[in-house]
């Protein structure tokens, strides 16, 4: 027999297996019911969905247990519908036709039906897990990963399993091998971007930022049934309480249609909501799921000196069969998330449930020596004391209690905010503001409106916040914010780094009682990353703020007036892409992970992530660049000032324009300048879209250097995501790079409004200005001329500068001009220096990212040392281009800068003077060699991997010092 | 009377500068083009009429000195510093977007008003929708004129 032949048999054999399998359980049947399943089972897709929810509805819950049985036998039509009770293969996608949803009651006796159905397996299946659970405590992951491969066995796959077989990865600090939970997490999808899976990966790993990845799963868009599954199952991760009856008996069917035990798990989470005592089958698992799970203390013990409190929150979604945990879950998820969140129910039963949990403590107590909750556990009572998340969710439960109306002294207050997290996530806005109307220090208004400015979206209280912050900082500290966070900073250390984060440039740019010039909010912002630094002894704050410095030096150099107009909210962006986005990229990254694929730093999927995120930085109507497009730029202001203000020129020449042939000339070329500059607002200056097919804002990914970026962007991803194993910093990431994509469409609006400058002047018309009729008029009609072309020029240009990017919003920096920059500074210590600075504005070299900083200290030190020690009046020649790598794509950028030596110095003495030995110590150059050194260069090379020293030598009496910095992209 | 016309557009505030001289007989005309100025004024002198435009400056724009940010409710600010001041100075919003972001949600120029008083308790006479070339915002200001 053929392998074909034996297949076809095999086939055959279960088909007629099934089939007899299918008739004893229709036998088992009511005929009349039996008719209408049969009539179900042969109908096609829509009827049969239709008699078998009728069938569900009309029918007690014996016979539907029994119809069931039949339809998980045979589906209809290829209808699957009902999915197994233990299934084998586990169920990570929408792969049945959801069901209507049943009365809870009906659920209920359901369950206990199948629980008795069921005796024998469930008790095994309760004796296993209890060991199960006991390995997972003892750390015993060898053991763990034979059990979970003993309860598939028996049970069947369930998410609850799943989270404890993530759960145990997660733990598995020595890496043991754990085959079965490989490849359970694996049959689950993990590496085919399944959202299910992976967002219990996630959620586990100890630095992810919790309540971003609950926010966006719990937002996951909506679609009906055709993700209700989907939604259901990832939500019991972040919160698996029901809202209401309703919600609860959604979800029954959700879990049920990913195992038996889901539904049991969930009806235990949320018994509170239905006595279900009488129900006795059903009743003795669910107790003994919770006896199966050991002590809550047990749990919480492991985690007091590793990982914290909020790393114990985040892996209590996998003990969610312990009572205890479902008590404490209920508080934090209640508490610790947004009171806005359309999930939650905040009614008096929970808060009269929480009464028991919670203890009474005074608001001013929350962040002191007491014990806040009721419960008898030394060890969660240790966790909770040491961490924040229960001192949190307390805050909030008590504010709840009192609306706000209460009091606590400013001293407790700074300790409490010390001691809490994400409270600007989790606070209720308006009963805020009665604890600011009952606050009986300024700085205590202040605590308070920095939690609530960033949480609400009322302009009015960003307003109070900067009014208040304003007043105590001229008031007490002379005017300098700096002071006022350094001040803070002595009181809690906390509250100055959120300070500290708060005052972002475009925070800082709206305190007109402080900050009068866009300079100090360059300098104001560059001394708290400064200060930042000196605080941490991270360096990248550093690097920030002298980027900052730089910047202005460059803006001093060009003494240009600077007016651009584009922006983005980056605050929002970064909103939206928490929201949209990160639960995405989580999955992608859990999916190159366990494919082992980070090395190859490129994802398809991460790279058309990139693209969505760049088409809402352009075209979002509130926070992209289509809102500054269109209310800076767009609505009226370009024809103002390009049409409005050219033509206003009329005032100036009555006469002139008295004359009827002039007018009439005149009146030709201002239709056609009026018409031209309405098409270029109502067809160009647009974000592109169906209805704006030239739109100049291109907000796709095809051009080649488009790709480069964001290929760029997705190794800087991976990356990223590689050494902290979280999507944390990605929305800053995507935020830079979306913004070196907008320099792409930035440079074709800016080389389309070059392109229409000789439409708009029609220089042959105006030629024909000249040619009066009135020869008295003609000196006047050619100062008119001029003044028309000088007027739209000058205007031309100032509206190119509309479309610069913003220097603020990511460093970025000519070559030329840095070369400048630093030529001008040396110069105020060598005022003889010679150096050509002048350049071609064409072929300028512009860097994004941080390496310009790094560029200007080489600069810096080797343009100080020629003037030092060389010929300063023989002037500096130097030498920028770029050079391919030998590496493919691999691009680099060098400089070359030489300059002659004095007259009485010999190559071989400067020779030896520019000899670094490697025996010398170059960690400290910086420290320790004034303002230069070519040891400082030497410094640059070994902190930063992409600088490379290529030269330095004494010849023809000429120090020539050559250097390359590697490019991510061009 | 003294009015205070906030806009950092020249051609825009030429119109509104043209359009009170032409209107009084006495008019003294503040104006400012950024949301620093602005404050600075408000703090220093009370005015019988204030015309707000909603997306300015932060700074003024000096060559040299860098961008100032683009503030798209930059406005709001004004209204909120008088209110902060316990002023009530009459103010009309004049715009050349269509709609006026508050809170977050886009109000039509018809229902910017009411939100505003809404939402961030601040009066405005009411919002004027600018066109260069058109009268239309020229009759609209009178019509608020008319309130105070």
């Amino acid at each position: 027999m053929s392998t074909d032949q034996k297949d076809k048999k095999i086939i055959e054999n279960v088909w007629l297996n099934s089939m007899k399998g299918l008739n004893s359980e229709l036998k088992n049947l009511d005929i009349d019911i039996r008719n209408k399943v049969r009539a179900a089972i042969s109908s096609d897709g829509k009827n049969a969905l239709r008699l078998i929810n009728n069938l569900r509805e009309k029918n007690n819950s014996y016979e539907v247990v029994k119809i069931e049985k039949v339809l998980r036998i045979k589906d209809c039509n290829g209808v699957s519908s009902i999915p197994q009770i233990f299934p084998e293969m586990p169920q990570t996608s929408e792969s049945f036709v959801r069901l209507s949803v049943l009365p809870l009651e009906k659920y209920l006796k359901i369950f206990d039906i199948l629980c008795f159905e069921n005796k024998e397996k469930l008790t095994l299946f309760l004796e296993c897990l209890h060991r199960l659970n006991y390995s997972i405590i003892s750390s015993k992951t060898v053991d763990c990963d034979l059990y979970i491969k003993k309860i598939i066995d028996l049970v069947g796959y369930s998410h609850f399993l799943l989270r404890k077989a993530a759960l145990v990865k997660a733990r598995n600090n020595q890496n043991y091998e754990t085959p079965n939970i490989d490849k359970f997490l694996s049959d689950s999808g993990l590496g085919n971007n399944n959202t299910i899976v992976s967002s219990v990966i996630q959620s586990y790993q100890e630095e992810q930022d919790y309540l971003v990845m609950k926010r966006s799963i719990m937002n996951i868009r909506e679609r009906g049934d055709a993700n209700k599954f989907t939604r259901d199952m990832t939500r019991l991760i972040f919160h698996p309480h029901a809202k209401n009856y309703k919600d609860l008996c959604e979800m029954l069917q959700s879990n049920l249609q990913s195992s038996f035990i889901d539904a049991l798990i969930l009806l235990k989470i949320n018994s509170a909501a239905k006595d279900f005592s009488s129900y006795k089958g059903l009743s003795l698992v669910v107790d003994g799921l919770g006896k199966s799970s050991g002590c809550i203390n047990d749990l919480a013990k492991k985690y007091i000196d590793s990982g914290g409190e909020t790393l114990f929150y985040k892996h209590t979604s996998a003990w969610l069969e312990n009572k205890d945990v479902i008590n404490y879950r209920l508080l934090q998820d209640h508490f610790n998330d947004d009171p806005a969140a359309e999930y939650l129910n905040i009614d008096q039963k929970l808060i009269d449930k929480l009464g028991n949990w919670v203890e009474s403590v005074s608001l001013s107590k929350i962040g002191s020596n007491y014990i806040l909750t009721k419960h008898k556990f030394p060890d969660l009572h240790e966790l909770e004391y040491k961490g924040n998340t229960t001192r949190s969710a307390v805050y909030n439960y008590i504010i709840f209690l009192s609306e706000g109306y209460d009091k606590i002294p400013e001293n407790e207050l700074i300790n409490l905010m010390g001691k809490t997290r994400d409270l600007h996530k989790t606070i209720n806005t308006e009963h805020h503001k009665n604890l600011v109307l009952n606050s009986e220090t300024l700085l205590s208004r202040i605590i308070f409106y920095l939690l609530i400015a960033k949480k609400s979206r009322n302009e009015a209280d960003n307003f109070s916040l900067r009014r208040h912050l304003q007043e105590i900082v001229k008031r007490d500290h002379e005017g300098s914010l700096l002071a006022f966070v350094k001040f803070i900073e002595s009181k809690s250390h906390e509250v100055a780094i959120y300070l500290y984060e708060t005052c972002t440039e475009d925070f800082i740019a709206k305190l007109s009682h402080l900050i009068f010039t866009p300079y100090a909010i360059t300098e104001t912002r560059a001394s708290l990353h400064q200060w930042m630094s000196e605080l941490t002894g991270e360096k990248a704050y550093l690097d920030r703020a002298r980027a900052l410095l730089i910047d202005h030096q460059i803006n001093r150099i060009r003494n240009e007036i600077d007016d651009n107009r584009i922006y983005v909210d980056s605050a929002r962006f970064a909103e939206w892409i928490n929201d949209e986005v990160t639960r995405d990229l989580d999955v992608i990254f859990s999916s190159i992970e366990y494919n082992k694929k980070l090395e190859e730093m490129y994802d398809p999927q991460l790279f058309h992530l990139v693209a969505k995120c760049y088409a809402a930085f352009c075209g979002n109507n509130f926070f992209g660049i289509a809102s500054y497009l269109g209310r800076r730029i767009r609505h009226g202001t370009f024809k103002g000032h390009l049409y409005s203000s050219v033509i206003a020129i009329e005032d100036k020449y009555p006469t002139l324009l008295r004359d009827a042939s002039f007018f009439e000339k005149w009146r030709r070329w201002k239709a056609n300048y009026e018409s031209c500059v309405d098409m270029m607002i109502q067809e160009y200056l647009h974000v592109e879209s169906i209805s704006k097919p030239n739109g100049l804002l291109k907000p796709n990914i095809k051009e080649r250097s488009k790709i480069d970026t964001v290929l760029a962007c997705s190794r800087k991803l991976i990356e990223e995501y590689s050494s902290s194993k979280t999507s944390n910093s990605a929305s800053q990431i995507i935020t830079e790079y979306c913004w070196r994509l907008l320099e792409h469409d930035l440079r074709n609006i800016k080389s389309f409004i070059k392109g229409k400058k000789s439409d708009l002047v029609q220089s042959d018309l105006l030629s024909d200005f000249k040619n009066t009729s009135n020869p008295q008029l003609q000196n006047s009609a050619k100062d008119f001329a001029r003044d028309v072309q000088r007027h739209a020029n000058d205007k031309l240009l100032t509206m190119y500068n509309w479309f610069n990017r913003p220097a603020s919003v990511s460093p970025k920096a000519s070559v030329y001009l840095l070369y400048k920059a630093v030529v001008a500074e040396v110069r105020d210590t060598f005022p003889n220096l010679e150096a050509d600075t002048e350049f071609d504005a064409e072929k300028d070299i512009v860097l994004a990212g941080g390496a310009y900083h790094v560029l200007y200290d080489a600069f810096y030190v080797i343009v100080f040392n020629a003037a030092k020690h060389g010929k300063t009046d023989a002037g500096i020649k130097r030498e920028i281009f770029f050079r391919k790598g030998l590496e493919r794509d691999k691009i680099f950028i060098v400089v070359s800068i030489s300059s002659e030596i004095r007259c009485y110095q010999t190559e071989e003495e400067v020779s030896a003077l520019l000899k670094v030995s490697p025996e010398e110590n170059i960690e400290d150059a910086h420290l320790f060699e004034g303002r230069s050194g070519l040891r400082k260069l030497h410094h640059l090379q070994k902190s930063d991997n992409n600088f490379s020293i290529d030269k330095v030598c004494c010849q023809d009496r000429k120090v020539t010092v050559e250097f390359a910095y590697k490019l991510e992209h061009t | 009377m003294k009015v205070f016309i906030i806009e950092d557009d020249d051609f825009k505030s030429k119109s509104l500068n043209d359009f009170f001289v032409g209107k009084f007989r006495e008019v003294s005309i503040t104006n400012s083009t950024s949301l620093v100025d602005a404050i600075s004024n408000i703090n220093d002198h009370v005015y019988d009429l204030i015309l707000v435009d909603m997306a300015i400056p932060s700074h003024p724009i000096r060559p040299g000195e860098g961008a100032p940010m683009s503030l798209l409710t930059g406005g709001l600010d004004v209204l909120l510093e008088l209110k902060a001041l316990n002023r009530s100075d009459p103010c009309i919003i004049v715009t050349q977007y269509y709609e006026i972001e508050i809170c977050g949600e886009l109000y039509s120029m018809h229902s910017a008003s009411d939100a505003i008083k809404d939402l961030l308790d601040c009066e405005v006479l009411g919002c004027v929708g600018y066109m260069e070339g058109s009268n239309d915002w020229q009759v609209k200001i009178n019509e608020l004129l008319e309130k105070i």
